[in-house]
């Protein structure tokens, strides 16, 4: 009899085949992947971190830069409503307060046609404070333009050297001879300046300055030295030639710096 | 291989020599083998198994408590990969001790007379193991040669106890009348 236990047990090991080399190379190639995770999770924290810090960070920079631009978008906005209320409110108030000096001083019952003219001459003579004067853009030196500014009766027109307009603009047909009758007028403008169409402040001169019968535009240029911004009205005569009707501060002033001797007649 | 020994091998494992675990090959690969095969009853799955077993031991020689006993220790890990290989690649082994067919119900009568005791063939081992049916080939493969208790293999197959025994008595019978008997 055989001993079932021991006989099987031996027959079974002795068909055990050499596993050593599997055995080795398992592992190493655990050790290697160890190595690899080991640089791994050397290198790991630290690039988790940057990144983790980098993320925040970027995430905040965008924020900050959006808060930016949020803010000053909203400035920009508040500030250029401001600027309209402002502008809407002198009107308006501009108006009654011509109609009651001109109730104590102009002679009775004028006509409207007269009456119109007569406001705008009384705001065109008003002395303009010395320091808004210096204010005022585009100086001209000019001996020649200056005595013709004085012999068409303008205004005090004393704008400093240093108020250059410099923003861009882009002329088109009869006002590309804008630049040229401002300067005509003493306003030494260089060709850079804002030159935009204002209907609401059109109508308001319209209403207040200019003749019903006269077929002006209007257009707007700011100072970018000191950002006062200025109205003028201007017409285009026979010879498709700008000819300027009005200048005025687009400020709470409202101040007429220029009014055309022809509006006097 | 003594505790002192299978320790220090241990001790060598953790430090990165090789030879550590070269010696704990040399010492139980056949003791190892035979457990896995006992469950798998594959030559091929016994030698992944196997090799994975030793692989294991290197990656995780330092959950091995020193003095514990080594050797059921390495024979428990053993035998639990064996169980969970053939659980997840070789569940129709399993599936079939807990369906209860035809073949579980009518057993070949196994007589018990001296004429039955006599031995009708002097076959090899092997061949005596495979003149028995799969299900009595698995409970004396685990009985045998992974040294499992009744109990383990009744847990591991899913399978009562008794009909466990029985199989196990019925196969030892099987067994006889080719020249094999049980040690006790």
């Amino acid at each position: 009899m055989k001993n079932l236990e021991k006989e099987y047990k031996e027959q079974i090991s002795h068909e055990a085949p050499d596993l050593w080399s599997r055995i080795e190379a398992g592992v190493d190639a655990y050790e290697a992947g160890k190595s690899t995770q080991d640089i791994v999770n050397a290198t790991a924290p630290v690039t988790e971190t940057s990144t983790d810090n980098i993320t925040p960070i970027r995430k905040k920079n965008v924020i900050a830069i959006i808060t930016r631009i949020t803010a000053v978008a909203a400035c920009v906005l508040i500030l250029a409503a401001t600027v309209k209320v402002t502008q809407r409110t002198k009107s308006e108030s501009a108006a009654p307060a011509a109609d009651a000096s001109y109730s104590e001083s102009a002679a009775p019952s004028p006509s409207p046609a007269d009456t119109q003219y007569e406001d705008s001459m009384a705001e065109a003579t008003e002395p303009m404070p010395e320091t808004e004067a210096e204010d005022i853009i585009a100086p001209s030196k000019d001996a020649s333009v200056k005595e013709e500014a004085d012999k068409n009766s303008s205004p005090s027109l004393s704008p400093s050297e240093s108020s250059v307009i410099k923003d861009p603009v882009a002329f088109d047909d009869a006002r590309d001879d804008l630049l040229p009758a401002l300067e005509e007028i003493g306003f030494k403008l260089i060709k850079d300046f804002v030159l935009e169409d204002d209907s609401t402040d059109q109508a308001l001169l319209a209403e207040n300055t200019i003749n019903d019968d006269i077929d002006f535009h209007v257009a707007s240029f700011t100072d970018t030295k000191t950002s006062d911004k200025y109205y003028v009205v201007y017409t285009i005569n026979d010879e498709d030639k700008a000819e300027i009707l009005i200048v005025k501060k687009a400020d709470n002033t409202g101040d007429i710096l220029y009014t055309n001797p022809s509006l006097n007649k | 291989m003594t505790e002192a020994t299978f320790d220090a091998c241990i001790q060598a494992i953790l430090k990165g020599d090789k030879q550590g675990l070269r010696d704990i090959y040399d010492a139980y690969l056949d003791y190892i083998y035979r457990i896995v095969y006992g469950v798998v009853g594959s030559r091929e799955d016994a030698e992944d198994i196997t090799s994975e077993f030793f692989i294991k031991l290197w990656q995780q020689a330092d959950k091995y408590k020193a003095g514990s006993g080594h050797k059921a220790y390495l024979a428990t890990i053993a035998r639990n990969m064996a169980i969970d290989h053939t659980r997840k690649f070789k569940k129709e082994i399993l599936d079939s001790f807990t369906k209860e067919d035809d073949d579980d119900v009518v057993i070949e009568p196994v007589s018990s007379d001296n004429t039955e005791a006599k031995v009708i063939e002097d076959i090899a081992i092997k061949e005596a193991i495979s003149k028995l049916n799969p299900k009595e080939q698995q409970i004396i493969n685990m009985k045998v040669l992974s040294e499992m208790t009744f109990q383990e293999i009744s847990d591991t197959l899913k399978c009562p106890m008794g009909t466990v025994t029985w199989r196990y008595r019925e196969a030892i019978k099987k067994l006889r009348r080719y020249g094999y008997y049980e040690e006790s």
